[in-house]
């Protein structure tokens, strides 16, 4: 199947762009799109490239510029509220009903449904907020022609400030966009790490502040003067006691061929020592091996070790506007076996889907994965898993909290990942009963994100 | 039969201080109202044990001076202990303060021990079957201050600075274990007790605070620069003389004489130590972006932590001495980077003015001293290299995760400038060391319960150093295997079960036996002291 926006494209036109290809020779696989195709982006698509219109159902609506409009009174770094607050949920999916939703839910909600008769779905109306700020759709534009995926498919050139490939033709573009996607410029989040074991009980496993920055977002910047590194990010340990002090440093390449630097402050020694870089299948030991390194923040650290083919776009229930489940308490939200019904909000919204298989060659304990992607923000909503025996094992989420204020959509403040295995799971990131959430800071400095200053606010 | 006496009263305000605790606490923070400004307590209590497997060995008690140690357990329980670990903090976005002590109460060095050797024991104040009073105190009840600091963040124009001042810990350089061995022996002392005990403890767990002042300045992102200056000197605790893994009765805290022969003991005078003036280091750091490889250089001007001869003087004072070298200067280079999922790391380090290890000296009159024109142990010349690298591991159907850790340390003697008679006889110019862990992880063993298993070895490949003194235990051919269960039940409480075992051909710390020319041995001193331990810990 091929993805639906080029299904769209009038025949005339298709035949001008493949007589353009004809015309400049032999493109390689990995070039950008026509300027044909990017005009595109300024109509029948959004600045990112999803499609403007809504279904011909209704149930999923056009974009019309998303949701930037902050409440009176809101204060950088409140709890954003949940501006649908007052809507009922159109209809629920329970383990009864769910063949006739199959096609639009994931594997692992599925799963969720077939084994627990008290979860549901709660499908609420579909509301397409994503929004970003106007030098963004531009930068997206310009990106359109200019962008080129790298040789591996692992990184890209000639990309800044926006969706790198708004109009996509891989798998492989369609990770590099979730990597590059926009979520703001400069934050800093109080964060928990909340573990769910399979006996129910509720663990806090990390208590810390996140300060992430994205150069690839400074708006003044251009691809020539962009260094590669696309996020920064650091994240000081208050909790557990004995892990207080602690803090980890990340400087994000977009080409994976070059290093990655990771970085560790070490409590005791006062001193900051180059971290092993904790990716793939490598558990992660804050959520006890719940997760793995590569599904942190749905995608984390190379992803070399899999083939990524773009199995095209389609309609799904994907969480969205989660608002209210990242202002709920902790004992609220995080029941056993699932998060509760009554604080998640499910929406109809059209994805990307991409089928991430092991490599020849390769070993990675999750061989076959799903991605979905949401086509407004290109960011990854969730992700399928399953082990090497083709049992469904893994489900990653993401609260998509919308910040009108930024604006935008992001993933980044609530995610986690279901162990069907073991029965547990974790949200993490997460600023549920903080003081403050995802607050826009004026950009740190660029040392701020060195490792020798990293100890700086540590103990 | 053993006098069980009262506990102390640092036992019951331990005990007074658990009870009182909100148990339902993952740890104290004050909610101050103010978001910038964090101020926490945190509390941890600790409960261990240790189990000696093993009779003493015929020859290890052989020697009068080497045999307390050995002597005063017999198999069975060799530490019950309760530990507190009290850290206060006061964060602000421009600075804090952290505050933090230690207290800990062991029954059994509160109790009479099983010595049966009247003649051979070389406690003067006591009764042979009694812990001296300095034994009995640091490993069997005492308060400590350990951190005490505050700190400043502030820019001057583009550069970032962070001014630290008053007791903490530092280190330079990479080492992971063999700290003795790099340019972190320069930054301050080790807890070769605690080392001792978790024989596999990394190096940042086992140093030591120091008055000190340092200044870190961030130039740019690549390039920092860090000083500091000491202002007091602290030796390197090593174990008690008569404790558990004491191998000597003539060294360390609670020492009280050296028999030189039936009924003729020498008495212990106080130990010459270094200025607490004079020791201080710079380092410059540079990240290379385009290889992801962290550089250092360093120089440091440092005083020895742990002795670096004794002088004895049988003829007119009857007193022996344990003297401390100063003024040792170290110059270093180190590289790090990763590769994968592997983290390596290395460090070389060129010392002058630097302690040989020596025999002891005898010296008439005690008049020997640690400057230039006084001192009687060896000085010379050494080279240091560390290797070590952090490997995590990946999930498997053998486990699911875990880590690899080890290193290898190597120093050379490379001339010797002063006093080359003194030199132990037996040391060799190059030393070659080993130390690892391989500690596979478990997740979720039982709900809310994960495990690991470490396995560490420690092994003095070849060698007997001239340059660092029990320089990883300090017997060559020979070393320490363990093995352990850790958990951590959830996050909240910590516990593990080990088994240490010692090996390589024994033989007491010098030899001949009760020798009046004793020479350093490099023998495996502790190989009939094999024990398992257990611990319990929990954070409020």
């Amino acid at each position: 199947m091929r993805p639906k926006h080029t299904m769209t494209i009038p025949k005339t036109l298709f035949s001008a762009v493949l007589v353009l290809v004809l015309l400049l020779g032999v493109q390689s696989a990995t070039a950008a799109v026509t300027a044909e195709e990017a005009a595109l982006l300024k109509t029948t698509l959004t600045p990112f490239g999803a499609e403007r219109a809504g279904n011909a159902e209704g149930t999923i609506p056009a974009w019309d510029g998303g949701y930037t409009k902050v409440p009176a009174g809101y204060q950088n770094g409140d709890h954003r509220a949940d501006p649908f607050a007052d809507e009922k949920p159109l209809f629920s999916i329970t383990g009864k009903n769910m063949d006739q939703y199959k096609d639009k839910l994931a594997h692992g909600i599925q799963y969720l449904l077939k084994k627990h008769p008290d979860f549901r779905v709660d499908v609420y109306p579909t509301h397409r907020t994503a929004a970003a700020p106007q030098w963004v759709y531009d930068n997206t534009f310009k990106n359109a022609t200019r962008a080129k995926l790298a040789e591996d498919g692992l990184g890209v050139t000639g990309a800044f400030g926006g969706i790198p490939f708004p109009i996509t033709k891989s798998g492989y573009e369609a990770m590099v966009n979730h990597r590059l996607a926009w979520r703001g410029e400069s934050l800093q989040q109080p964060m928990k790490t909340m573990v769910v074991t399979p006996d129910g009980k509720l663990v806090m496993a990390t208590d810390g502040i996140q300060y992430f920055s994205w150069p690839y977002y400074y708006k003044e910047g251009s691809p020539e003067t962009f260094d590669g590194i696309y996020q920064l990010g650091q994240l000081v340990n208050t909790g557990p006691a004995y892990k207080a002090g602690e803090a980890i440093l990340v400087n994000e390449v977009i080409d994976e061929s070059k290093p990655r630097g990771i970085w560790q402050y070490l409590v005791g020694q006062r001193r900051v020592r180059r971290a092993p870089s904790i990716s793939y299948d490598t558990p992660d030991f804050v959520t006890s091996g719940i997760g793995f390194a590569d599904e942190a923040f749905l995608l984390f650290g190379p992803n070399g070790r899999h083939d990524f083919k773009l199995k095209g776009k389609k309609e799904m229930f994907i969480i969205y506007n989660g608002n209210r489940a990242c202002a709920a308490k902790f004992k609220d939200l995080l029941t056993p076996n699932f998060m509760n019904p009554d604080y998640v909000r499910w929406e109809l919204h059209r994805v990307y889907v991409v089928e991430a298989t092991l490599k020849e060659g390769q070993r990675h304990a999750v061989p076959k994965r799903l991605y979905y992607f949401d086509e407004d923000t290109w960011q990854i909503m969730m992700i399928d898993g399953w082990d090497a025996n083709g049992e469904m094992w893994r489900w990653s989420y993401n609260l998509a909290m919308l910040a009108p204020d930024i604006p935008c959509v992001t993933d980044v403040v609530s995610w986690g990942t279901f162990n069907f295995q073991t029965g547990s799971y974790y949200l993490n990131e997460t600023a549920n009963e903080s003081p403050y959430q995802y607050k826009v800071m004026p950009r740190f400095e660029r040392r701020f994100f060195s490792p020798n200053q990293l100890g700086r606010r540590a103990r | 039969m053993k006098r069980i006496r009262m506990p102390s009263r640092a036992l019951l305000v331990m005990v007074l201080a658990i009870a009182l605790l909100p148990w339902q606490a993952q740890a104290f923070e004050f909610d101050t109202g103010n978001s910038d400004m964090r101020i926490r307590w945190d509390n941890t209590f600790k409960y261990s044990a240790a189990y000696r497997l093993n009779d003493q060995s015929d020859t290890l008690i052989a020697d009068a001076n080497y045999d307390d140690g050995d002597r005063n357990f017999d198999s069975g329980l060799v530490s019950n202990r309760l530990d507190w670990l009290s850290e206060f903090e006061v964060n602000l976005p421009k600075g804090g303060i952290r505050v933090s002590g230690a207290a800990w109460y062991d029954q059994i060095y509160n109790e009479d021990n099983d010595n049966d050797s009247p003649l051979t024991n070389n406690s003067t104040s006591v009764d042979y079957n009694e812990f001296t009073d300095d034994t009995k105190k640091l490993h069997g009840r005492d308060v400590e201050l350990l951190d005490a600091f505050g700190y400043l963040l502030f820019d001057l124009g583009d550069v970032g600075v962070t001014v630290r001042a008053g007791r903490f810990t530092q280190i330079y350089g990479e080492t992971l274990f063999f700290g003795g061995n790099g340019i972190a022996e320069a930054q301050g002392p080790t807890d070769l007790v605690k080392l001792l005990t978790v024989p596999s403890s990394q190096f940042k767990e086992v140093l030591r605070p120091v008055e000190q002042i340092s200044c870190d300045l961030q130039i740019s992102p690549k390039l920092s620069f860090g000083a500091y200056y000491q202002l007091g000197w602290h030796k390197t605790r090593i174990p008690a003389a008569g404790s558990y893994l004491s191998n000597a009765d003539i060294i360390g805290d609670g020492t009280e004489s050296w028999i030189l022969g039936p009924g003729f003991a020498l008495a212990h005078r106080g130990d010459l130590e270094p200025d607490d003036q004079g020791q201080g280091g710079v380092k410059l750091r540079y990240t290379l972006d385009s290889v992801g490889i962290d550089l250092g250089l360093y120089a440091a001007r440092y005083h020895a932590k742990a002795p670096s001869g004794a002088y004895i003087d049988p003829v007119a004072t009857l007193k022996y001495r344990w003297v401390y070298a100063q003024d040792i200067d170290t110059y270093g280079v180190s590289a790090t980077g990763s590769l994968g999922q592997l983290n390596w790391a290395t460090e070389f380090s060129y010392r002058t003015n630097a302690p040989l290890n020596s025999d002891p000296q005898v010296n008439v009159g005690l008049t020997g001293g640690n400057e230039e024109n006084d001192r009687l142990y060896a000085v010379g010349n050494t080279f240091h290299a560390n290797l070590n690298g952090i490997y995590v591991l990946q999930a498997n159907p053998l486990w699911d995760g875990g880590a690899f850790l080890a290193e290898l340390a190597y120093n050379k003697r490379l001339d010797i400038t002063d006093n080359e008679s003194a030199l132990a006889q037996n040391t060799t110019e190059d030393a070659w060391a080993l130390r690892m862990i391989f500690e596979p992880t478990y997740f979720q063993v039982l709900t809310g319960l994960d495990l690991s298993v470490p396995m560490g070895v420690g092994w003095n490949l070849s060698g007997r150093s001239s340059a660092v003194a029990n320089f990883n235990g300090g017997s060559s051919g020979a070393g320490d295997l363990s093995i352990g269960l850790k958990g951590v039940y959830r996050t909240v409480w910590n516990a593990g079960l080990s088994y240490v075992k010692y090996f390589g051909a024994e033989d007491t710390f010098t030899v001949p036996h009760n020798s009046a020319g004793p020479h350093l041995s490099f023998m495996q001193t502790l190989a009939d002291r094999d024990f398992i331990s257990f611990y319990i810990s929990r954070t409020f």
